[in-house]
């Protein structure tokens, strides 16, 4: 929770978090490392010097330090894990449901746990889903189109493999289905980062709520014009908001385009952690203002309300969050941390 | 960067500055199609050798995952670039630190598409890839001299410019001036006739802008210009930080599969 001077109470949930693994004893082959790089790099150019970790650290932060940063320094009052397998980059996986679910049982009533699938994994991935939906409860799933597995480069949601899948979702009552579309992994072939699948399957599953993480970036052009006409998608604003410190004009400049594109319903904040963390992020982004020409373009001015619906509400209507009993849940203390399973 | 020239030119360095000059003028021209920005400006160029005719460029792009079609352009792009020069006999380009830097190198070295890099791939239309960039490009740098044009004397008269008119304008002092120049450039390719009365501001189809339609085509312009500009300063921030705060390299995990 993020109060501001005047005792407001702000509702934060972090919709983008991780909890990876990335120490050399898990990586397969050079591309862990090089992956493991390029995330680096992004929290070294977007984090404030101060606020910089280790490259240890980063490496793997532990359930300990993930509980710190969101929930003691962090504002957050609920994070939405999203699972990132990788297993052709890191033995046991970078970010896997088992992984994450370690948080998840430090902190049950704070963590929502997505799953994941990959459609290319044809029968056996669907009763794997059903299995690990049986034990989890499932409320959102995240895709990675771009991920390789085996001779695949990756795969595009207009592929006939996707159907089956989403309609397990909806029997199972899966309705959040986050995609990653953003930089980082980039296959060969263009179609597997293109945001413009998502309009396909959007279109046919329109009971289901579509994520697009990062917006699309670099396509947040495309992804604007698409999500524009598609009320079940929504922007997963992971990696936008990380500007908001470095290069606070093409934040607020995304931010304006994203607010008249899909108005401030439909975006859902993200720290993409531990890319960076969210304790700044939501600092900075209470205090920031439009000035007036943003203001025009985006069609809304960045008040209070609007701040409210990104920072937390947006994604407890989506996923079903009792907003009063999240704010009303006991602080979480540094203890917490160490009593925690490792 | 490193610059180096042969022994021999110790004795004519002016000879050598303006060879290098040249080369550098020419890797200027080379743009990363998703920022259309410059490979120079963005500080891709790590290495830029010279002798005798022959020349080597290395560069390296802010991640090892930047896309290996994009990283293949660029690379094709330079190699046809400096090779243009008439006393170029021979140029080498080659890729830094990237996932696919060897499939890639070796395919430029042989005069291979990228098919010849990644044979067991599907490596999608790479010239339509190369238009729809080029597009997005054309609106962007339009919106920037067609905003400025507007601020100054309004939509309509911003509007009612020729090409020939604008090219004028463009050879003025004025504080858009360096965004005009680029708008012709592009204009000059993509967005319909090109004769001197054929309006400056077009859309992708050729058909003028008119002040009805502004508006949403200026909002339309400023989104592509808006994405690829934050995909830009990504891109800066990546390699800032590679320079203030790298990763220790790692040097004991196996080899992956393309390299």
């Amino acid at each position: 929770m993020y109060v501001t001077e005047t005792g407001e109470q702000v509702l934060v949930i972090d919709g983008h978090v991780h909890l990876w693994d990335a120490r050399p004893a898990n990586r397969r082959n050079r591309y862990g490392f090089t992956f493991i790089d390029s995330f680096w790099g992004s929290h070294v150019g977007m984090t404030p010097p101060e606020r910089r970790w280790e490259f240890e650290r980063f490496l793997h932060y532990g359930v300990d330090g993930a509980v710190q940063d969101l929930f003691v320094d962090g504002h957050v009052d609920a994070a939405i894990m999203l699972p990132t397998y990788l297993r052709d980059f890191f033995v046991d996986g970078f970010n896997t449901v088992e992984q994450c679910a370690a948080l998840k049982q430090a902190l049950p009533d704070r963590i929502i746990l997505d799953g994941r699938f990959d459609p290319r994994d044809g029968t056996e991935g669907l009763e794997r889903l059903e299995a690990e939906h049986a034990r989890w409860g499932f409320q959102g799933v995240k895709l990675y189109t771009a991920e390789w597995n085996g001779a695949s480069r990756g795969y595009t949601l207009r592929d006939d493999i996707i159907a089956p899948y989403m309609e397990l979702c909806r029997k199972l009552g899966i309705r959040n289905i986050h995609v990653h579309k953003g930089p980082t992994i980039h296959p060969l072939n263009l179609d597997a980062f293109d945001v413009r699948d998502v309009d396909y399957v959007a279109t046919a599953f329109p009971d289901l709520n579509f994520v697009v993480d990062h917006c699309g970036m670099p396509r947040t052009d495309d992804f604007c014009w698409i999500a524009g006409q598609e009320p079940n998608v929504y922007g997963g604003l992971a990696l936008i908001p990380s500007f908001i410190h470095a290069r606070p004009r093409y934040f607020a400049n995304m931010l304006a385009d994203l607010l008249y594109f899909l108005g401030p319903d439909r975006l859902i904040f993200g720290s993409d952690y531990g890319i960076t963390s969210p304790g700044w992020i939501v600092e900075k982004f209470m205090a920031f203002q439009f000035d007036d020409e943003t203001a025009r373009e985006a069609g809304h001015e960045l008040t209070l309300d609007v701040k409210r619906k990104i920072l937390g509400l947006n994604a407890a209507r989506l996923y079903g969050l009792d907003v009063a009993a999240l704010l009303a849940l006991p602080q979480v203390a540094p203890a917490d941390a160490a009593r925690a399973p490792a | 960067m490193a610059v180096a020239t042969a022994a021999s030119d110790a004795a004519r360095p002016d000879a050598a500055a303006s060879r290098r000059a040249e080369l550098l003028a020419r890797l200027e021209e080379v743009l990363d199609p998703e920022l259309d920005r410059s490979v120079v400006e963005m500080g891709f160029i790590q290495e830029l050798h010279e002798a005798g005719g022959e020349v080597t460029v290395a560069f390296r792009l802010p991640t090892h995952w930047c896309a290996a079609a994009f990283a293949f352009l660029m690379a094709s792009d330079m190699q046809a670039a400096l090779e243009a020069l008439p006393w170029v006999t021979r140029a080498e380009v080659r890729l830094l630190d990237h996932f696919a830097a060897g499939r890639i190198n070796r395919a430029i070295a042989g005069r291979g598409g990228l098919t010849e890099a990644f044979p067991d791939e599907p490596g999608g239309d790479l010239g339509a890839l190369r238009r729809r960039f080029a597009e997005k490009a054309f609106l962007g740098r339009q919106e920037r001299v067609l905003r400025a044009l507007i601020a100054a004397a309004g939509a309509e008269a911003a509007l009612r410019l020729t090409l020939a008119e604008l090219e004028a304008l463009a050879q003025r002092e004025t504080p858009f001036r360096a965004d005009a120049l680029r708008y012709v450039a592009i204009r000059r390719r993509l967005g319909g006739p090109t004769d001197p009365n054929a309006a400056a501001f077009t859309d992708l189809d050729g058909v003028p802008v008119t002040p009805d339609c502004c508006t949403a085509h200026l909002r339309a312009a400023r989104r592509a210009r808006s994405a690829a500009e934050a995909n830009a300063e990504h891109c800066r921030l990546l390699i800032e930080a590679r320079r203030i705060a790298p990763a220790p390299e790692d040097r004991t995990s196996p080899s992956g599969l393309y390299e």
